[in-house]
């Protein structure tokens, strides 16, 4: 099994897009990084099945999805919302499973959560735009619009490994409950220690929850009217996770296609961890913040990365056996 | 030298969660500020290009994003201060001389006529003035791109003439085309690509202001000034 397949999607919702981990170095250019909104599953998809990090899947957000492949191959489908369906049967998520050349996956809704990842063995070929696969449909660049799938489209899959017929999975500790309550870990940056004590207090104590104003770019927060923010600050560089403080004391979190800049006041980060929990939240769950330090925040961060991408040299394999075992 | 050292501005290097750091300045003078944040990351970016993905400036500080694995710069808080103080010094030595500004100057041809000028009768209304001479107005300014973002390749730029200041649009448009040259508030921008967008638009450029396949995708850099000139007749668009 060298040679490409072919995907073609018989059935797809609006927002469904190709992700890799994202576009960097260019947002001095104003060009936003986009990559996965929930980068946990993300990376558990391409990892179960040994794609290299940086691979290229499918996010799905709001509909169901229909595809077939023109000849064997192995997914995965990892993250909320969604589970898989082969030719009418259920597979579990977080578990990879063999679809053979013509028959039908579906991505049927109902699971807790709220958006997941399909990953193909040998991972999606797709157009790279200023080295990224990443879709940020708001962007408007030409060529980027390719990323948004529409129905009757077609993606080639790369080459696959050796043919092994077991399924790899991830342990089930591993696994997210995305119906239980979420806590935010952040950290504070100078914006914060600026705040009257007053403000600071009420902030700690508050509980928020999810609006439905959540999409790619943000996600608002609601809870009670915390006076003391400022009405908005000199616009300054903001990223994945930085909590702004709109004026009446509602917090939004900004998320993957955020704007380069943000004038609003910012009092923190939250880890990233904790914003692929918040982008599984239902709109009217609730949420709350728990300040966290540096050192823990990079220790997690540091983790993270070293588990699914290898440190600077990435060797998938050598990590795969090392979670198996 | 004395008075440098007395009066010598801060500057501030600090943590924005795991993988980013803000440098901020604090001096008076926009010009210095630009100038000394642009070496500032320059030299940062020199001495770690593996570890910094991402820099964003603004007008008193930069956003630093840096690969926690390949070098964690919250621990090269000292050296960096150091990197920053060397520009500042060198910055204030020269001050005053020819020095060589790493700022482009730009001349960016405007058609301001027909389908170009969208917001054309609006502009006239509310500024209470004939469309020749907004025009002029608009031509006679030299602005400053102090930040890049919004959309790709959009310069928020300074120095639109006191007269010529309004609110943004109630409404936004929902397709702003590409290279439409619009101002609001006390500033003047490009949409480099078509896009919604809440500024008056007065003209239309046919420079292309953000391509993918450059090794710098965006014309302008922060810091960067622009004078536009007028080009009759058209720009893709026929004078109506």
């Amino acid at each position: 099994m060298t040679a490409y397949a072919r995907i073609r999607i018989l059935r797809v919702g609006p927002l469904t897009q190709v992700q890799d981990w994202g576009r960097f170095g260019h947002q001095v250019a104003g060009v936003t990084r986009g990559g996965p909104l929930d980068e946990h599953a993300w990376a558990w998809a391409n990892h179960l099945l040994g794609n290299p990090w940086n691979s290229v899947a499918i996010e799905i957000h709001a509909a169901p999805m229909a595809l077939t492949v023109d000849q064997d191959r192995r997914f995965c489908v990892c993250g909320g919302g969604f589970a898989p369906w082969v030719d009418g049967e259920r597979r579990s998520p977080w578990r990879t499973f063999l679809l053979r050349g013509g028959q039908l996956l579906e991505l049927r809704g109902g699971e807790p959560g709220m958006r997941c990842y399909l990953a193909a063995e040998g991972g999606f070929r797709v157009r790279r735009l200023l080295g990224s696969a990443a879709t940020v449909s708001r962007e408007q660049l030409d060529g980027m619009q390719e990323g948004i799938l529409e129905t009757g489209a077609e993606i080639e899959v790369g080459a696959a490994g050796s043919f092994t017929p077991w399924s790899r999975f991830v342990p089930p500790d591993w696994v997210p409950d995305y119906a239980a309550p979420v806590t935010l870990d952040w950290v504070p940056c100078s914006g914060w220690f600026d705040l009257p004590e007053s403000t600071r207090e009420a902030f700690e104590a508050a509980r928020f929850e999810v609006t439905a104003s959540m999409d790619r770019m943000a996600c608002r927060l609601r809870g009670a009217d915390i006076s003391g923010f400022p009405n908005g600050i000199v616009s300054e560089g903001i990223q994945r996770g930085t909590i702004q403080m709109l004026p009446g004391g509602q917090p939004m979190i900004m998320l993957n296609d955020h704007p380069t800049m943000g004038g609003y006041c910012k009092i923190g980060v939250v880890t990233a961890r904790s914003c692929d929990q918040l982008v599984q939240c239902r709109p009217g769950s609730t949420v709350d913040f728990r300040a966290f330090s540096l050192v823990k925040a990079q220790h997690e961060r540091s983790a993270f990365l070293r588990f699914f991408r290898g440190g600077v040299d990435f060797d998938p394999l050598a990590e795969v056996i090392a979670v198996n075992d | 030298m004395g008075v440098i050292e007395r009066h010598r501005p801060s500057l501030s290097c600090s943590s924005e969660g795991a993988t980013a750091l803000i440098l901020r300045v604090a001096v008076t003078c926009d010009d210095t500020a630009c100038m000394v944040l642009r070496s500032w990351v320059d030299g940062v970016r020199d001495r770690w290009p593996d570890s910094v993905t991402d820099w964003v400036p603004s007008k008193r500080s930069v956003l630093l994003q840096y690969d926690l694995l390949r070098c964690n710069l919250a621990m090269c808080a000292e050296e960096i201060l150091a990197i920053g103080n060397r520009v500042l010094a060198d910055v204030k030595l020269t001050s005053g001389q020819n020095r060589e500004s790493p700022a482009h100057s730009w001349s960016i041809p405007v058609c301001y006529d027909g389908a170009c000028a969208i917001d054309r009768s609006r502009l006239e209304d509310v500024l209470a003035m004939e469309w020749e001479q907004v025009i002029r107005m608009h031509l006679s300014s030299t602005y400053r791109v102090v930040a890049v973002g919004f959309s790709p390749g959009f310069a928020y730029m300074d120095g639109l003439p006191e007269a010529l200041r309004l609110p943004r649009k109630s409404v936004p448009l929902l397709r702003v085309p590409k290279g439409s040259v619009a101002i609001a508030e006390r500033q003047c921008g490009i949409y480099p690509v078509a896009s919604p967008g809440g500024w008056h638009v007065l003209g239309r450029t046919s420079m292309d202001l953000f391509s993918p396949n450059r090794s710098e995708p965006s014309l302008l850099r922060v810091g960067d000034r622009v004078k536009f000139i007028r080009q009759l007749g058209t720009s893709g668009e026929s004078p109506l």
